[in-house]
Parts: C-alpha cells; sequence; structure tokens
C-alpha cells in the first residue's frame, strides 16, 4: 500500500526521469522523453472536435530578453535608440531594425505587436510566466502552451510526439502537472535530428521483440496489483518508443533530406535548422513546435551584439515564412516571436553600452494562422519606455494563440491538488489581430 | 502651439463675416466672369505660398501642404482638404489668408498679409466650385498597389454562410467512413461543416478512399489530400462536394484534367486551392478562371509558367496566386565567427 501511494504521488518531473532512466536500462533503448496515448484520433482516423484558424505553432522564443528598442519597435532620433537603424518593410509604415532586411521583404505577412506588458524582470520566473500564463511558484507546475494544446486537442499525427522543443533545454516548455505523456520531446541539435531512435546494433529485431514481450509479461501482474496511473504511463512509453521506431515519419526529423540551399537559406547555425525542423514537423502533424535562440541577454555591448544575435533570426524567420506561404501551411499555421522581457531604454553607459532587463515594455510577432499581418498592433512613447496604446499582457497574448487554436479559454482544468486552472490564466484574446 | 482647424474655422468664420462684407463694398474683380484658377488664382499661389508649399522651393512642404498641382491642392495638409468648392469658410486656404494680421496662425506667416483684393479673388474661386480648368500642375505619385496582405481572415463567415441549413452527418456514418483511413473533425467545433484529411497513412489516400467520402460529401468543407496516392479519378468524387471551401491536392499524381473536373462543376464555394508540387501545367490553370469564388491558389513547383500566372491574375483579381517560395541567399562566410559565441550570460 505504501507504494501504491508513493507512486501516486511522484511528480511529474520524477516520475518522468524515473521511466526513463528505467526503459533505457531495460530495454538497451534510449527512451523517448514522452509518452502519449493517441487522444482521439488512430492511425485508422477517428472523430475529435478542433481546428480554428490555426491547427499549429511555431513558436520561436529569444531567450534571456530581446531588446524592443533594437528590433521592432525602434524610435528614430531618441535619445535612447543608440545607433541601429530603422528600415521599411513590404508593410507601409511598419519599420524594424536594420538587421532584418530579409524579414522586412515578408512583413506583410507578420503582425507587431509593440505593447506586449510582463511583470516578471528575472529570467526564470520570465521565461516560465511567459510560456505558462502563470506565475513561477514552489508548490506547482503549470503546463506550457503546447501541453495544455495536445491535453485538449491530442494530436494530428498518432506516430509523432505531439509537441517538440528544439533547442531548449528543461526549463522552457513543460508539461506542468499534466501527465508526464505531455512533456515535449526536447531537441538538442536539430541537424542530429532525434538520437537513440533506432534500434541498438548489438539487439536482433527478434531479441527486442522478445525482450518487450517478456517486460510486458512481468508488468502485468503488477499493474494489477497497483492499479496508479503513473503505472499505466510507464508501460505506454514503450508502446509509443517502438512504435516511433517503426513510424515512417520519423524521417520529419532528418532534416539532411532537405537540399543544400534550402539548409543554407534557414541559416546554418541551431536556430535555422531548427526552424527548418520546425516547418518538417509542422507539415507531418506535430502541432507546437517551439525554438529557442538564446544569447539575448544584452547587459553589455548591446548594439554590438545585436549584429550577431540578429541576423540569424532575419534569415531564419524569412525563410520559414516564405516556405511554410509556398506550401499553403501558414494560413494554418501560426508563427510566433516572442521573449520573456525588453530591454531597458536607458542605455548602461559602463559596460560598453549594454541595456538591462527591462519588462513594462516590450515586442513579439504573430504570423499566419488567421493572423492579418502588414502591421503593427500597441504602442510605447516616443522612448520606447511605457505602453501608451493597447497594451497586451502575457496572459492576453497567451490567449490569442488559444483563441486561434480554437481551444476553449474558460475551461478548467484541474492539478493533482484540485486547483482550477485556465489554458491563458483568464487572458483576453487580441481580436483585433485576426 | 497650433489650434486646431476646428477652433480656426470657428474664430475665422468670424473673420471673414465680417471682411468679406468690407470686400463686397469695395468690389471685387469686376466683370461677371468666373475667376480663372490658372490665371487669377495660381498667380497669387505662386507668389505668396509657394516659398512653402511647392516643392521645388520645399523638400518638406510645411504642415504637408502642397499647392503645386491640383491634385496636391484637393488632398490638402495636415488639417484635411484646404479647399472645399462651394465652402470658402470651410476652406482652410481662404481661412488661413484672412485671419487678422495679429493672429499667430495667418498666412503667409511673413510680409505682408494677401490683399483684399487676392482674398475676394480665392472667395469666389472656391465659391464657385474651386475648378482647375485645364491646369494640373504636378501631378501626385500614383499610389502602390498595397502589398497584399495575410487575411482579414474571413473563414468564420465563409464557415457560418455554408452551415446555415446543414445537417449534421450522424456520427456512426462518420465513424464507418474513417475505417477508410481518414481523419474526420468538425473545421470548428460544433460546426456540421467537415475537414477531412490523411495526415498518416497517406497510402490510404486513395481514388477509392475518396469515393467512399460520398456520404459526408454535402459537409466536407475542408479536404486535404495532401501526399497522398489520389489520381485525376478521385476529382470526380470531389466534384460533387457542393460546399467545398478548401482544396489540399498538393504532391499528388493529379495533372491539368483534374482542375478541368474541378472546374466544370463549378464549386462556387471554393476558396483555397492548393496544387504545389503537382504537374500541373498553364493549361490547367484556364479552366480555374471560371472558379471566381478563388482567393489563394498555391503553384509552387509545379509546370506553370509566369506568363499563365499572370493571366489567371488578370482574371481572378482577388485571388492571391503564390507560385515562388523566395529564400534568402546563403549568408556570407562570417568574418568574425567568436563574437557570436560570446553571447551567453
Amino acid at each position: 500500500m505504501r507504494l501504491k501511494r508513493n507512486l501516486n504521488g511522484f511528480d511529474p518531473v520524477t516520475r518522468r526521469d524515473f521511466m526513463s532512466g528505467a526503459a533505457k536500462s531495460l530495454l538497451g533503448l534510449s527512451a523517448m522523453p514522452f509518452m502519449a496515448e493517441l487522444a482521439g484520433a488512430g492511425e485508422t482516423g477517428a472523430i475529435t472536435l478542433g481546428g480554428a484558424t490555426a491547427r499549429n505553432v511555431i513558436y520561436l522564443y529569444m531567450a534571456g530578453g530581446m531588446s524592443h528598442l533594437d528590433t521592432f519597435d525602434l524610435k528614430p532620433g531618441a535619445s535612447t535608440q543608440g545607433p541601429i537603424e530603422a528600415i521599411d518593410t513590404r508593410a507601409d509604415g511598419v519599420r524594424i531594425s536594420q538587421h532584418f532586411s530579409q524579414l522586412a521583404k515578408h512583413m506583410d505577412k507578420v503582425a507587431v505587436i509593440n505593447s506586449m506588458n510582463s511583470n516578471q524582470g528575472a529570467h526564470a520566473q520570465g521565461r516560465y510566466f511567459m510560456h505558462t500564463g502563470y506565475q513561477l511558484r514552489g508548490t506547482i507546475r503549470h503546463p506550457s502552451l503546447g501541453a495544455w494544446l495536445e491535453r485538449m486537442r491530442g494530436r494530428l499525427n498518432g506516430t509523432l510526439p505531439g509537441h517538440v522543443v528544439v533547442g531548449g533545454g528543461a526549463n522552457m516548455a513543460t508539461n506542468g502537472f499534466f501527465d508526464a505523456s505531455l512533456t515535449p520531446l526536447p531537441i538538442g541539435d536539430p541537424s542530429e535530428g532525434l538520437t537513440n531512435s533506432s534500434r541498438v546494433k548489438h539487439v536482433s529485431e527478434s531479441r527486442f521483440q522478445d525482450r518487450i514481450h517478456r517486460l510486458e509479461k512481468m508488468n502485468e501482474a503488477f499493474r494489477g496489483k497497483y492499479e496508479a496511473r503513473s503505472l499505466k504511463d510507464y508501460s505506454k512509453v514503450y508502446e509509443e518508443a517502438v512504435r516511433l521506431m517503426d513510424s515512417k515519419d520519423l524521417a520529419a526529423f532528418d532534416i539532411s533530406e532537405e537540399p543544400d540551399e534550402v539548409r543554407a537559406a534557414y541559416g546554418d547555425d541551431r536556430f535555422g535548422q531548427g526552424c527548418l525542423l520546425a516547418r518538417r514537423l509542422v507539415e507531418r502533424g506535430v502541432r507546437f513546435v517551439e525554438v529557442v535562440s538564446g544569447g539575448w541577454d544584452t547587459h553589455s555591448e548591446n548594439f554590438d551584439r545585436m549584429g550577431d544575435l540578429c541576423p540569424p533570426i532575419d534569415r531564419a524567420l524569412a525563410s520559414l515564412l516564405s516556405d511554410l506561404d509556398a506550401r499553403g501551411l501558414l494560413d494554418e499555421t501560426m508563427v510566433v516571436l516572442t521573449t520573456e522581457f525588453g530591454r531597458s531604454p536607458d542605455i548602461v553607459q559602463d559596460r560598453n553600452l549594454g541595456r538591462n532587463h527591462y519588462p513594462q515594455a516590450f515586442s513579439a510577432l504573430m504570423a499566419g494562422g488567421g493572423i492579418k499581418g502588414g502591421r503593427a498592433y500597441g504602442k510605447t512613447d516616443g522612448e520606447g519606455r511605457k505602453i501608451i496604446e493597447n497594451p497586451v499582457r502575457v496572459e492576453d497574448f497567451n490567449a490569442t494563440i488559444a483563441y486561434a487554436l480554437g481551444l476553449p479559454l474558460e475551461f478548467k482544468l484541474y492539478s493533482p491538488s484540485g486547483r482550477p486552472f485556465t489554458v491563458a490564466h483568464d487572458g483576453k484574446p487580441v481580436t483585433e489581430l485576426f | 502651439m497650433r489650434r486646431s482647424l476646428v477652433a480656426i474655422a470657428l474664430l475665422a468664420g468670424v473673420v471673414w463675416l465680417a471682411d468679406g462684407a468690407r470686400a463686397q463694398d469695395k468690389s471685387a474683380p469686376a466683370d461677371g466672369a468666373k475667376v480663372s484658377f490658372e490665371k487669377d488664382v495660381l498667380p497669387i499661389f505662386e507668389m505668396r505660398c509657394f516659398e512653402c508649399h511647392a516643392i521645388e522651393y520645399q523638400r518638406r512642404p510645411k504642415g504637408r501642404l502642397r499647392l503645386d498641382g491640383k491634385e496636391w491642392i484637393l488632398r490638402g495638409g495636415k488639417g484635411g482638404s484646404g479647399v472645399v468648392p462651394g465652402e470658402p469658410n470651410e476652406s482652410a486656404i481662404y481661412m488661413r489668408v484672412t485671419l487678422p494680421e495679429e493672429h499667430e496662425d495667418i498666412m503667409p506667416p511673413d510680409g505682408a498679409p494677401v490683399s483684399k483684393a487676392q482674398k475676394e479673388t480665392l472667395r469666389r474661386w472656391i465659391e464657385e466650385g474651386a475648378e482647375f480648368g485645364d491646369w494640373d500642375g504636378i501631378k501626385r505619385p500614383k499610389p502602390k498597389p498595397a502589398a497584399k496582405t495575410t487575411g482579414p481572415d474571413d473563414r468564420f463567415t465563409a464557415y457560418e454562410a455554408l452551415s446555415k441549413d446543414l445537417d449534421p452527418v450522424p456520427s456512426a456514418t462518420i465513424a464507418k467512413v474513417a475505417k477508410t483511413g481518414a481523419r474526420i473533425e468538425a473545421v470548428v467545433p460544433g460546426s456540421p461543416l467537415l475537414r477531412v484529411e490523411f495526415v498518416t497513412g497517406l497510402e490510404n489516400g486513395t481514388d477509392e478512399a475518396v469515393k467512399a467520402l460520398a456520404p459526408l460529401r454535402n459537409n466536407i468543407a475542408i479536404l486535404s489530400l495532401a501526399q497522398t496516392r489520389i489520381t485525376d479519378g478521385a476529382l470526380d468524387h470531389i466534384a460533387k462536394m457542393p460546399r467545398l471551401y478548401r482544396l489540399d491536392l498538393q504532391r499528388t499524381a493529379i495533372t491539368d484534367k483534374a482542375l478541368e473536373t474541378l472546374a466544370k462543376q463549378k464549386p462556387t464555394a471554393l476558396t483555397k486551392l492548393n496544387v504545389y508540387g503537382t504537374g500541373v501545367t498553364d493549361r490547367g490553370l484556364a479552366p480555374l478562371a471560371t472558379i471566381t469564388s478563388l482567393r489563394a491558389l498555391y503553384l509552387w513547383q509545379t509546370k506553370v509558367t509566369d506568363a499563365g500566372v499572370k493571366m489567371l491574375s488578370s482574371q481572378l483579381p482577388e485571388c492571391r496566386i503564390q507560385n515562388a517560395r523566395p529564400l534568402p541567399a546563403a549568408a556570407a562566410p562570417r568574418q568574425n565567427n567568436n563574437r557570436r559565441r560570446r553571447g551567453q550570460n
């Protein structure tokens, strides 16, 4: 009885670690760090409700805090601007940083939000807030948007993971208090694709099947004795892993299938290749892919570093929008670019012109998935300090994504301790963007 | 601080009444002939206004008002139109020159005010309809056609219209059809309209499977057969779907014949058609011109030519035709590669 209680009381992280570790050691197989049941749709088709303007989300996250003044909310001539200049774009009246010359050609597809507002000025807290819509607390872990989507709408493609994070590490998207099966699949290096996803060579196919079979036998008795949810999760990991190993869609993870010029166009760096991978995954029915770009915490040498940080984003995002559009995917795929906070309008002189954290006002982008592009929403004052028009709180931003995905915003799901939570923490969607 | 035009209009209206009364005493251009813009008005503008309000003298005309062209005058400046035909006291050009001399908004700002006779000429010209005769002056550049933007998204309106008087398909029927391998769901939660696709098991997407969709045919709004094994034959069945709003045939073996079959059935709801990565040619585009409901057509990686696209575009001006994937050129090798790595802190 004590064992049963303990299993039920496991928090998701521990349980997941326990299971993937167990799978590795027992099977000679590096377990996929996800395990989900086929919600609704099976491979042979089924009925589920779903689909609004967006079916998929590609969520680009600028980790560290992207300076709004030096990217999408420039204030030419203001004392807070620094040396970066604004350029015209394909969208009338939308001007962006000189470092986004490729993206400028696609701004007719993009809505710039220049009135983002957060109340979290530290990285971990800001990041958590942006991903989940809730503040970081010691007592609970909230699910991020991808987990909500998978939890409420299920997967499109039963053999691939429901959502994927590229280059993020564990502190980005999370299943929160949802089942461990809703943990996103992390991909470290997009060029390597999904590592450890094939049978190890020294285990033959028949021996592998044999092991799985025997394991199932052993588990059967144990599961009969202890009816814990976590135990079911535990056996699902094998089923899912094996199914993925056999899946033809596994090739989605292999970006070496793409022509060289396409890979070059996206950019020969992790973010660019991550965006290319995101497109491939979305094309095969993975509904939520996050791609992370690091290094935006420009406390020192802000302007110098913008010249390094922006071009990979410029190239990757321009390629992604163009590619999605050509394939007819853009109008159902929402591309989001966001960050935990902006950077201070005041330039820190003694650190080679740096900028500090600034959650009061910052910028984000949305494109595709029903978003009406080619314009800017919200406004800051002449120095980029204060929002003077249409503020968008983090909860509202998330609600806008959820709204596009057709998720019920008021629908409550309960944490294990019985507390109610909603997908975007009661944020209001910015419907003017559609 | 400049006052708003409304305030000026009120204030100057009074001035005009007084001023106009005086002017009438004295007599304006005597004869009953109409004021000619070119002969009577333009010289006043040239002498007193062009210094600030003509591109020849000012790269950035003051108050964004230009008086050196008919279209510019009618467009007006910051405060709106400078001339309201027939209404001198609503026309900023007249109002501003008739302000009292000490008023901060009087035009011209320097030198003597415009003479009484000139004011009267302006007044009469406006009152008589502010006509320009043959004079055009400098023309405004034709506005660039606005880049076609994505959206506004009207799919909800379309879904609403299409689902009027439409009964939902019984779930037993859906379940039966789903056995063919199709994934079937409502286009938006609660709608009787259906989306049908083959996400996994693309090999299940055959002409037979499309034929098997017949029990759903009235309700299908979105049909995706991307990358499936269908042929032109599938279109015989697809064309019988009266509410088809969006059709995705990308990367299939279909040919021009498929589009011909489709167009023949006059799919009046069809708004988006994706045939990217197929063998479609200009010949296939021709029949599409009859589908006037089309708003988006995806033709990248087909055999259509620019001429074919141009032709169709002129026949379907409201349709956004996507036939390219412009990608940025490969980046030049980085000069200073260690700089990026320094970024993490």
